[in-house]
């Protein structure tokens, strides 16, 4: 299984790929990008089987990042783990086909089986 | 426009529930209420936007407090020491704030109140680019050994 997680804080991006790692991810399947166009290439080279997105990123925006990925077909299994996880947020990434909305701050069990259930 | 004073029960909410969450700390309190910021402010500040105001937080403590914290939220996230050495505190100081902010935010949203998070900001001593009104300082007991506060105000940018 291939992860791409995408968040512009460092912390979150190392207790997402961490907590993939525990779940027996092997490192080198686990890439991350801290914001939305580098997330958008490395959808096309890398080709995640999950991508795990922020929603309020400088630049293009975790919901843009999903629509464009959506838009351009065959897209990963897809979750929003947000501080930003309102019911707007949620209806929109519900239209994307996005698996799962985790609310910050979550704990790590939270995390785990949030991953769990769809992998 | 509503009154800070209004809206600070639910950034202590917000500041309970983060730090409970994300580092462990079960038994955090309001020690202190004032209205004076200090002149050197060490941690992160994010506006919040909505159509009826504008505000801010900030979070902050000493330097040493703000390297405690960061510290406590990797190992407790991630229960592996040797992360640490990847530790940035201006990363991490941030990101608490954004999820502070963002707690109060989701609960504002169950009631129908639309509220939109900023970036946050680093501050290495000085606040720059806006003028807190009105501030509310919370200095909480239970974090750590560290002296934490978190400043809930109105914005005013500086052009204003």
């Amino acid at each position: 299984v291939k992860i791409l997680v995408v968040d512009d804080s460092k912390m979150q991006r190392l207790i997402v790929t961490n907590t993939a790692q525990k779940l027996g991810i092997a490192a080198e399947n686990v890439r991350e990008a801290d914001n939305g166009v580098d997330a958008l290439k490395l959808v096309a080279e890398f080709k995640p089987d999950l991508l795990l997105a922020d929603v309020t990123m400088p630049g293009m925006s975790g919901i843009d990042l999903v629509e464009s990925v959506v838009a351009a077909g065959s897209p990963p299994k897809i979750g929003i783990i947000t501080s930003s996880a309102t019911q707007e947020i949620r209806d929109k990434a519900k239209k994307f086909g996005v698996l799962f909305v985790l609310a910050k701050p979550f704990t790590v069990n939270d995390l785990k089986k949030a991953l769990e259930e769809i992998l | 426009v509503r009154e800070v004073d209004e809206l600070v029960n639910g950034f202590i909410e917000g500041t309970k529930k983060t730090f409970e969450i994300s580092l462990g700390y079960k038994k955090i309190k309001v020690k202190e209420v004032s209205d004076t910021l200090p002149d050197e402010l060490f941690g992160a500040w994010l506006s919040i936007s909505s159509k009826g105001s504008d505000l801010g937080i900030i979070l902050f403590s000493d330097p040493m407090g703000c390297q405690k914290i960061s510290e406590d939220f990797l190992k407790h996230q991630t229960s592996n020491k040797s992360l640490l050495p990847e530790l940035d505190v201006a990363d991490a100081m941030g990101e608490l704030l954004n999820m502070i902010g963002g707690v109060f935010v989701q609960n504002r949203d169950k009631q129908g109140e639309k509220y939109s998070l900023g970036f946050p900001v680093f501050l290495d001593g000085q606040l720059s680019g806006i003028r807190p009104h009105r501030p509310t300082i919370l200095r909480f007991e239970g974090i750590g050994k560290t002296k934490t506060h978190l400043a809930v105000f109105t914005v005013e940018s500086e052009g204003a």
